[in-house]
């Protein structure tokens, strides 16, 4: 956790604070850009762009919101921007995602989904259900630090989560049955 | 109880949110129903699995690799910082203090930090109340070139009177009007609507300039244009039959948000829709809205919201 001395002092113009306060989050933004954009390069441009707006708006921070919360917005809006502009219509059906997952089927027999899969599984959800597993999986959210994150009401971080993990586990799912029959 | 519902408390469960009474509840289920045991087995797999995910870490330091980046952006603000506290200061050492500067030190300084660009703003802005003579040269172009009548001559002129009145020793009125002006001008950036202090006929007279100085950064500020704000007001609202909910259909984002009419929290957004949202029905029962997804080449879609389970579905 970042002390809240520092970031006080960062907001006073202190810059050696500011930069220090960079080095100590600079992990989990690069976390949260890594599984939200699923590519290594994209992930630390994103890093590199999200650590630059929080050093010129660490004055726009203010208390009442947890830090953590307020450094995942900003990752997460530049995250999204991103791969909006990559990627200009996400498909949000469902039974397409299936299908996709069903083409990419392998020959090995797997007894456990390999981190590897599950990441590509991810990076087929729709951009809310992935931003929103991002949360809660890699930075350890709870449903009301999603919310304030995403600046989204209570239910609909519950809902995108319950169904991305829906979605997870069938294309998981079907990817081990896919596995076994091929 | 419907495995629909059981799936719900599955769900939370994985996440730690169920009571001791809805565990059970879940429980007897799931070992009734072989689907739901099977199914609360894979997510429980999966949740260790994206909990084990590996905790990934940059290849090189992220922040030594912008820290040029930052130097170059300390030392363009600082130089904003520099020009903007000089022109300050000689706004101070000239007998017209500036109300804003006075006002909001603290955040003063801190625009310049954050952008070159506001500070800049703000040392014009500065420069011209400090400098009344080429303020007025300017004013005068800006006058033409914004209002092209033949008002704008004889309105130059009062300035100008004006200004050689201040010359002859009434700097306290004038500072004050200044004053006045400069704590309008922020007023008017911040809420972005003109009101001008009324009866001031010199304050009127700088109206022309007035909106020439402000227009850039309500341009920039964004979000602050009545025109743009227009486009998200609402194309249509539905409320629910027993008058719980109120769902409206958000023209821009392409969503469909529901709220509570009694308390009007927003209760649930959707996933953003390609198209736009219309035809907003309730079932008798308020248990689902149906509604339809127009996309740009008219082609519609018919989708239903569970209100029991916020479950978004095609029909």
């Amino acid at each position: 956790m970042v002390e809240p001395a520092l970031i006080k002092a960062a907001q006073a113009g202190d810059r050696e604070a500011l930069v220090t306060l960079l080095r100590e989050i600079e992990n989990q933004v690069y976390r949260t850009a890594y599984y939200l954009l699923n590519n290594e390069q994209d992930a630390l441009d994103a890093s590199q762009d999200a650590l630059i707006r929080i050093y010129t708006k660490i004055g726009s921070y203010e208390e009442k919101a947890q830090f953590r919360t307020w450094v995942q917005r900003i990752v997460t809006n530049i995250c999204i921007d991103k791969f909006r502009r990559k990627k200009p219509s996400v498909s949000i059906d469902e039974h397409e995602m299936v299908f996709q997952a069903g083409d990419n089927v392998e020959t090995e027999v797997l007894s456990a989904y390999a981190a590897e899969e599950i990441r590509e599984a991810i990076g087929k959800l729709p951009e809310h259900h992935r931003t929103v597993v991002v949360l809660r999986y890699l930075q350890d959210f709870s449903y009301n630090e999603i919310a304030d994150s995403l600046n989204l009401p209570l239910n609909t971080v519950k809902s995108y989560l319950f169904r991305a993990r829906q979605q997870l586990q069938t294309l998981l799912h079907d990817y081990q049955k896919g596995g076994v029959r091929g | 109880m419907k495995c629909q519902e059981v799936m719900e408390l599955m769900q939370r469960y994985i996440d730690g949110d169920l009571d001791q009474q809805e565990t059970s509840l879940m429980m007897e289920h799931a070992d009734r129903c072989s689907d739901c045991a099977a199914m609360l087995a894979r997510l429980r797999k999966l949740s260790s699995e994206l909990e084990q995910l590996p905790r990934v870490v940059p290849k090189f330091s992220i922040v030594d690799s912008i820290l040029p980046e930052l130097e170059r952006l300390h030392a363009a603000g600082s130089t904003a910082i520099g020009a903007g506290e000089a022109a300050g200061d000689s706004a101070i050492a000239s007998p017209s203090p500036s109300p804003v500067r006075s006002n909001r030190p603290a955040r003063q300084q801190l625009f310049r930090k954050i952008s070159g660009v506001v500070a800049a703003g703000v040392v014009v802005g500065l420069l011209l109340f400090s400098n009344p003579g080429e303020w007025l040269q300017r004013g005068g172009s800006s006058n033409d070139a914004a209002m092209p009548s033949p008002a704008s001559a004889p309105m130059a002129k009062q300035e100008a009177s004006l200004f050689s009145a201040s010359g002859a020793g009434e700097d306290a009125q004038v500072q004050d009007q200044y004053g006045d002006v400069l704590r309008n001008k922020s007023a008017t950036s911040d809420s972005g609507e003109a009101d001008l202090p009324e009866g001031s006929a010199e304050a009127r007279n700088m109206m022309p300039e007035e909106v020439e100085i402000t227009q850039n950064p309500t341009l920039t500020g964004g979000g602050e244009d009545p025109a743009v704000s227009g486009l998200s007001i609402p194309a249509e609202t539905a409320d629910s039959p027993n008058d719980k909910w109120r769902a409206v259909a958000v023209e821009g984002n392409g969503t469909l948000q529901i709220y509570g009419i009694e308390n009007n929290e927003l209760v649930y957004d959707t996933e953003p829709k390609e198209g736009r949202i219309g035809l907003l029905i309730w079932s008798a029962d308020s248990t689902v809205l149906n509604f339809t997804v127009t996309d740009a080449d008219g082609n519609a879609t018919q989708w239903q919201l569970d209100m029991t389970t916020f479950a978004e579905t095609k029909r």
